[in-house]
């Protein structure tokens, strides 16, 4: 489970603070953490906990406002705007809560799209989208469009979207949160799966513990602090603590 | 780079066929602005070849020098049977004098009946001096032009020309006829080839020609013509030849410095220039008509685009997570305004250049399509959207992916 030496992610005196509407809200005060290249690390915490935020960094979608964030030994608080949109198309993939597909573009076209950022060329990208696709076992909806797909189906095709740069870190928000119970399962076997073979180091933001224990190591969140860092239960660790329970004062 | 360009192309093409009604509508205002310009700039290049064609086939290089009336001896000044400025000499002088000036022809003219056995005919009559036909460039399509001779001698001989024959002789061969002209019975030795109508709308093809002492002395009872006619040597010294000949005259009339000309002279180059000028303006402001057109057209698409973004928001977070630079999307959108702008310019050319052949040939023209117009339309239909892009994907690039992405 542990492979390289150097930290994938490396968070150091993380803090975010944004302004939201008049008031000042500090999100994130002081995170320190680390992250082993193919670990698999699931975040919980209740709503306002600054999951997201957090979540959002780690993506780099949003920068720290003090304190350092390194992926893969990049210190990423120093990166402007372009720099921060190529990191994300080469190192992270993202799956959402809703998918977050191209409504009128095929799932080819959508798992493709990374590639087209890339500048990679057609010749190159249609052979690795369709094999992206067969990969997590739709090759035959190649030309299917989101609305003729189910749910479990569209999120596999943002995973094969997510993973098709060959990444280093899969970043996952509440992936299975508009999935039933069933198709939640294949998904997060899906996810496993990836991680196992492709030594994926993989960040899982869930409320759910049944998807959290998927996940290696647990940290957990708390008013924009982490109150417990421990393994899930199936590496040794003790029972994953309820969210609804970490939302109270103690 | 060039995957990106090309990819960004290929999405544009997409977005507007998935809203193909909406794609139309937004480019009707180019598609009207460009074929509007490309029509009325059409159609007025064509009237310009066409008033520069009719001018210059009255003839070439040719300066018109016209007399203004003058008392006779007895002091009677007359409207009729004008008596004026110039003389035959004049002419005589500018052909020999004037280095500019290769031919000179003194010219009267007059309204008369022509008369046959067994038809009549009201008919502007000319009497002219040597090398008429020349200076007029008209050639004779029958018989033979009037000569030298005839001339000097005031032999009763003549030109017909080709709606007089028609009128007089219906579709017999004039040649060798005898018409009467104000009681002086004259042969007719050719018939004028066909010149049609004037700029001033006058019929050129109603006439009779004869030598000038014929209509001066024995039409008219006068002997000085009313105007002289005559031919630079080279359109670029048409100027120079008007100075020379003005020069002479007044010399020879004996004109202090403050007087006036006692004569007017004009050339067909000016006349030329003038209708050039004035379809030119009529261009630019058919263009400036045309141009608002294209404005509004803009502003169609920039709107339409500005709707685009905003219904487009969490597709552009979606597409700015997964690494698409600020540029990358500016770029996607400014395509995109461009493509239907260009579209529009292409339709509008189509339509333009189909209705400017329709109208031209309703005129009886070549339509004129410069290469310069077609060419100016097509990258001036382009800039359009592209300008009117600028302010929508500028929008679409400074989202914010956070907030795009939670936007629904």
């Amino acid at each position: 489970m542990k492979t390289d030496a150097r930290p994938m992610i490396e968070l150091e005196d993380l803090h975010k603070v944004y302004d939201s509407g008049f008031t000042r809200v500090h999100a994130l005060r002081g995170l320190n953490a680390s992250v082993a290249a193919g670990e698999y690390v699931a975040i919980m915490g209740a709503s306002g906990s600054g999951k997201s935020t957090l979540l959002n960094i780690l993506g780099c979608l949003d920068v720290p406002t003090r304190g350092a964030y390194r992926l893969d030994g990049r210190a990423v608080e120093t990166l402007d705007r372009d720099e921060l949109a190529r990191l994300r198309n080469t190192h992270i993939g993202f799956i959402f809560q809703n998918f977050n597909l191209l409504h009128r573009s095929s799932a080819l076209e959508n798992v493709a799209l990374p590639m087209v950022y890339a500048g990679r060329a057609q010749r190159v990208r249609r052979p690795a989208a369709e094999q992206a696709l067969s990969r997590v076992g739709l090759a035959d909806r190649m030309d299917h469009l989101p609305w003729q797909l189910s749910g479990g189906q569209q999120q596999r095709v943002a995973i094969a979207r997510a993973l098709v740069n060959q990444p280093r870190v899969l970043l996952a928000d509440e992936p299975t949160g508009n999935l039933d119970s069933r198709t939640s399962e294949e998904i997060m076997q899906i996810v496993r799966e990836l991680h196992e073979h492709q030594r994926l180091t993989v960040v899982l933001v869930s409320h759910d513990p049944g998807v959290a224990s998927f996940a290696e190591r647990v940290i957990a969140l708390r008013d924009g602090q982490i109150i417990a860092d421990q393994p899930t239960p199936r590496c040794g660790g003790p029972p994953i603590p309820d969210v609804r329970a970490l939302a109270v004062a103690g | 780079m060039l995957a990106l360009w090309i990819e960004c192309f290929r999405m544009a093409l997409r977005e507007l066929r998935r809203h193909k009604t909406r794609s139309v509508l937004t480019a009707i205002g180019i598609i009207i602005g460009v074929s509007a310009v490309i029509v009325t700039v059409s159609v007025v290049q064509g009237a310009k070849i066409s008033i520069e064609g009719d001018i210059a086939r009255q003839g070439k290089n040719m300066i018109i020098i016209i007399g203004k009336p003058a008392a006779r001896p007895g002091g009677v000044r007359g409207g009729s049977a004008v008596y004026t400025t110039l003389t035959e000499a004049d002419a005589r002088a500018i052909e020999e004098e004037c280095d500019a000036v290769t031919l000179a022809c003194p010219t009267g003219r007059f309204e008369f009946s022509a008369v046959t056995s067994v038809a009549n005919w009201k008919v502007p009559v000319t009497g002219v001096g040597h090398n008429y036909t020349a200076i007029r460039t008209w050639s004779v399509s029958a018989g033979r032009d009037l000569e030298p001779r005839d001339i000097v001698l005031g032999n009763k001989v003549c030109l017909i020309g080709q709606t007089t024959r028609r009128e007089l002789f219906g579709g017999r061969d004039p040649v060798n006829e005898v018409v009467r002209v104000a009681g002086v019975p004259l042969k007719i030795v050719g018939v004028l080839e066909s010149k049609g109508v004037n700029p001033l709308g006058q019929d050129e093809d109603d006439t009779i020609v004869v030598p000038l002492p014929v209509l001066m002395r024995q039409m008219l009872g006068v002997d000085r013509p009313h105007a002289i006619l005559c031919s630079a040597v080279a359109d670029e010294r048409v100027e120079e030849a008007v100075e020379q000949a003005t020069a002479l005259l007044r010399q020879r009339h004996r004109l202090g410095r403050g007087d006036e000309d006692d004569f007017t002279v004009t050339s067909l180059k000016e006349k030329i220039e003038l209708a050039r000028n004035t379809t030119n303006v009529m261009t630019l402001l058919m263009v400036c008509i045309a141009g608002v057109s294209l404005l509004v057209g803009g502003i169609g698409i920039m709107n339409i685009m500005l709707v685009a973004v905003s219904e487009r928001t969490r597709e552009i977070g979606i597409r700015m997570a997964i690494g698409a630079t600020a540029g990358a999307i500016n770029r996607q959108f400014l395509i995109e305004a461009a493509v239907i702008s260009t579209a529009g310019g292409l339709i509008g050319i189509v339509l333009g250049v189909t209705h400017a052949h329709l109208i031209a040939n309703g005129f009886g023209w070549q339509a004129q399509m410069p290469v310069w117009l077609v060419g100016g339309a097509f990258l001036f239909s382009t800039a359009v959207g592209v300008f009117f892009g600028w302010l929508p994907a500028k929008r679409a690039a400074d989202l914010n992916p956070i907030e795009a992405l939670r936007h629904d």
